[in-house]
């Protein structure tokens, strides 16, 4: 027993469990059994076996108690009914906290070391040792010298040979009920890791529980779905294993530092946190921190959660915002009743009000008197989910009204539903200016057409009128009178009436170029190839005597003019016929070739040709290469050809030489030198 | 009374060598001249100052040239045909133009014959006297409903 109770304290600092405990209290009952046991048998063998035989018996007997009492296993005490104490091993001088001196003088009586809330009970052991001689074991708290408790188990018998007083045995409880103590929190804190466990593993973010050096203690399944780590492989290692190799350096400092004030907040707030994955790569997380009280001490657990995809919603986000906002178009966004919800810089820019302006403000305030009714129709056709395009006036905060062009949508929540407006306006003033300049251009074009035109008329009927009075004069007075001049004479007026002929040719020309440019154009399928043949035949019929061999491709055909499509074909031709007089056989040829994958036609001829040097002045009006005595011309031919080319969007060019013949090329394809 | 033809015309030297191609052929003196549109108007209609000469009776051809002082020759050929008198009066466009747009204008308006007048002596005076011949000799004029009023 002795030594049992011995094992027991031999291990202090394990936490007993029940069987300890109920081991100790068999120990304390038999121990006070056997107290009383010794009595009962020393007082049975004096009578029985004689004086000698019990006072050997007897003195084994207090041998023993001796032993026991002195082992400071059991604290044992006897006391008289007055409340002196008589007897106290060290045991329970040591439980108590007095020294023997101090107990046994009788100045500590054992009815004051017990706390009033126990004396009751001390009431009743004392009836229950003066019916029966012996106490029921019981748990009570007696008061230390020091004033603290001490919960002690309590054994009383009454000494046969005094009734006044009584022997009890004293076993100090502290390590038992501290034990107690441990094995409920043991067992609360299995429950409480349970709950834990549990509540991690329903929780949709990654959970990691750390102590305060940093150790990893507990992670759930997110964990290991988030980080690629098992279980297994997180806890017990450091948190910063989470943590970028770049950000490692200064976490240990920072969680200390939460540890130092820990409470309830997010994790680097304003901060890009970013967690580490077992192969290193890298993802954006966003952390919730709170302190976990335990009765091992203070943990922290993290809410750990992978913001990639919101990351990358919110880049577009930003993205799309940045596009609204550098918009020069105003995009602004009303709810349904025609409230500013959202007002871009364009919208700034465009109406001249800051945001904080308007926005919470209804867009009436940019609508001008007369114009009032749009909004309850646009809002009108919203509601019905339909998008509007219109174009209005709107009025800028400085007064003034810009024309704008208007397209407005409904906006729809993720159900479909329409729940605001989106309003995007260009403003259109520069754009109506430009129309209105384009106008007047054309008005001041048309009025220089007009003018163009009265001045054509006036050399149509003027200017001829009096050649035709020079003309006719001279005609008359050579008719009438030409018998009075000698051959000289009658050259002079030969000569008069020839040059008012010539001027009469070059006004018919001019007046043939003015109507190139002022006629209007109505295309259609023009056959070329045709019109060549036509003109050659027209002119071999004029001069018959002459050589020309005219090559012609088939089926060449353009979309132009056919009066003007007529003219070019008949200078073209015409200059080439003429050009070719001084050489025989001469030839004419019409044919096309690609250029850049449209066609080119040429008219070409084996005459005179002409320098590339002077090819500039080819086509200007009035401008002649050649002498009136070699070939006869106005000049106005090649200048009604570049101006029908170019009515039709076309381009005329030519090559050649002097003596090697000419090329002219002419190609409607749209080029941007045909209109310049 | 023999037929005449009333010329319309402002440009005195055109006016000349019409009357001497008119001359040639032999129609010289039974031509009338107006020098511009209002004045071709009063001889029609008789109206106008009394130094104007008015005809006793419709000519029978009119010679006008569009490009006329005070009214031109197509306000002038709009009023002829307006007019129930002279609605049916031969008239033919004498002119310098050879404009689309003056021919189309004038057989718009009920022009008879356009004809251009050439540069070349020759060939206008060839001009001037068929048309003379034609509208005197050969043409049958439509029936007169009424003289001078």
């Amino acid at each position: 027993m002795i030594a049992v109770a011995g094992l027991l304290r031999s291990r202090p600092d394990d936490p007993y469990d029940e069987d300890d405990l109920s081991f100790v209290q068999s120990i304390a009952d038999h121990a006070s059994l056997a107290i009383a046991n010794a009595h009962s048998y020393a007082a049975e063998r004096d009578a029985r076996d004689g004086a000698e035989r019990a006072t050997t018996a007897l003195r084994r007997a207090e041998r023993r108690f001796a032993r026991l009492s002195e082992s400071g296993i059991i604290g044992i005490l006897v006391g008289h009914a007055s409340g002196r104490i008589d007897e106290a091993n060290d045991a329970v001088l040591q439980i108590l906290g007095y020294s023997r001196h101090e107990i046994v003088s009788g100045l500590v009586a054992w009815k004051d070391l017990t706390p009033p809330e126990w004396r009751e009970g001390d009431r009743r052991a004392l009836e229950e040792l003066a019916s029966s001689g012996v106490a029921s074991l019981r748990e009570k708290e007696y008061i230390r010298k020091d004033g603290t408790r001490v919960a002690v188990l309590v054994g009383t018998a009454m000494l046969e040979e005094e009734t006044t007083a009584s022997i009890s045995f004293v076993l100090d409880l502290t390590a038992r009920n501290e034990a107690h103590a441990a094995i409920a929190q043991l067992r609360q804190e299995r429950e409480g890791d349970a709950r834990i466990r549990t509540l991690l593993e329903s929780a949709p973010d990654a959970m990691v529980i750390v102590g305060a050096d940093g150790v990893i203690v507990l992670v759930n399944a997110q964990v290991e779905v988030l980080f690629g780590y098992t279980r297994a492989e997180l806890v017990g290692q450091l948190i910063e294993v989470l943590v970028p190799e770049r950000f490692r350096g200064a976490h240990p400092a920072q969680r200390t530092g939460y540890f130092r004030a820990a409470a309830v907040r997010p994790m680097g707030a304003g901060v890009e946190l970013y967690g580490r994955r077992k192969d290193g790569t890298e993802f954006p997380i966003e952390v919730s921190l709170a302190p976990l009280k335990t009765e091992s001490g203070l943990l922290v657990s993290s809410a750990i959660r992978d913001v990639t995809e919101r990351k990358k919603a919110e880049q577009q986000r930003r993205h799309l915002a940045a596009i609204v906002e550098s918009s020069a178009d105003a995009i602004v966004g009303k709810s349904l009743d025609g409230i500013v919800t959202s007002w871009n810089r364009g919208a700034e820019q465009m109406f001249g009000y800051a945001p904080d302006e308007i926005v919470g403000r209804s867009i009436t305030l940019v609508i001008p008197p007369g114009h009032e009714q749009e909004e309850p129709k646009i809002l009108a056709v919203i509601a019905r989910g339909e998008t509007l395009r219109f174009d209005t006036v709107r009025r800028r905060k400085d007064g003034r009204d810009i024309d704008v062009s208007v397209t407005v949508s409904p906006v729809r929540d993720a159900a479909g539903r329409v729940v605001g407006i989106s309003k995007v306006a260009r403003d259109v003033t520069e754009r109506r200016r430009g129309e209105l300049a384009l106008a007047q251009a054309k008005d001041a074009a048309e009025a220089a057409s007009r003018e163009l035109e009265a001045f054509s008329y006036s050399v149509a009927h003027d200017l001829r009128a009096p050649l035709r009075g020079m003309n006719g004069f001279a005609q008359v007075l050579l008719d009438s009178y030409g018998d009075k001049f000698d051959a000289d004479g009658r050259d002079w007026l030969e000569e008069i009436l020839l040059n008012a002929k010539k001027m009469a040719a070059l006004i018919d020309a001019l007046l043939s170029l003015s109507r190139v440019t002022r006629s209007d154009i109505n295309r259609e399928s023009v056959d070329l190839s045709a019109l060549v043949r036509s003109v050659a035949a027209r002119l071999h019929a004029a001069e018959p005597g002459r050589a020309v061999e005219v090559v012609v491709e088939d089926r060449l055909r353009a979309e132009l003019d056919p009066a003007l499509a007529r003219a070019l074909i008949e200078n073209l031709v015409g200059n080439a016929w003429k050009f070719t007089s001084h050489v025989s056989p001469a030839r004419i040829e019409l044919g096309v070739t690609e250029d850049g994958g449209s066609p080119t036609f040429f008219v070409r001829d084996n005459g005179a040709g002409f320098d590339m040097a002077f090819a500039d002045k080819l086509f200007a009006p009035f401008q002649r290469l050649h002498t009136v005595s070699e070939f006869p011309g106005t000049g106005i031919g090649l200048a009604t050809v570049q101006r029908i080319v170019r009515r039709h969007g076309g381009r005329l060019w030519a090559e050649g030489a002097v003596g090697a013949g000419a090329t002219f090329y002419f190609s409607f394809s749209p080029r941007l030198e045909a209109t310049s | 009374m023999t037929k005449q033809i009333l010329l319309v015309e402002d440009n005195a030297s055109d006016e000349k060598l019409t009357l001497h191609a008119f001359k040639n052929c032999g129609v010289a003196n039974q031509i009338t001249v107006a020098r511009d549109g209002a004045a071709a108007l009063d001889i029609l209609f008789g109206t106008g100052a009394p130094a104007d000469r008015a005809m006793s009776v419709l000519p029978s051809v009119v010679l006008l040239d569009l490009k006329l002082p005070k009214l031109d020759g197509l306000e002038v050929l709009r009023r002829i045909r307006a007019d129930a008198r002279t609605k049916l009066l031969p008239v033919v466009i004498l002119t310098s133009s050879a404009e689309d747009e003056d021919l189309i204008k004038s057989y718009s308006l009920g022009a008879n014959a356009y004809v251009r007048k050439p540069v070349d002596f020759a060939q206008f005076a060839r001009a001037a006297s068929t048309v003379g011949l034609f509208w005197l000799l050969v043409n049958e004029p439509p029936p007169i409903r009424g003289g001078t009023p």
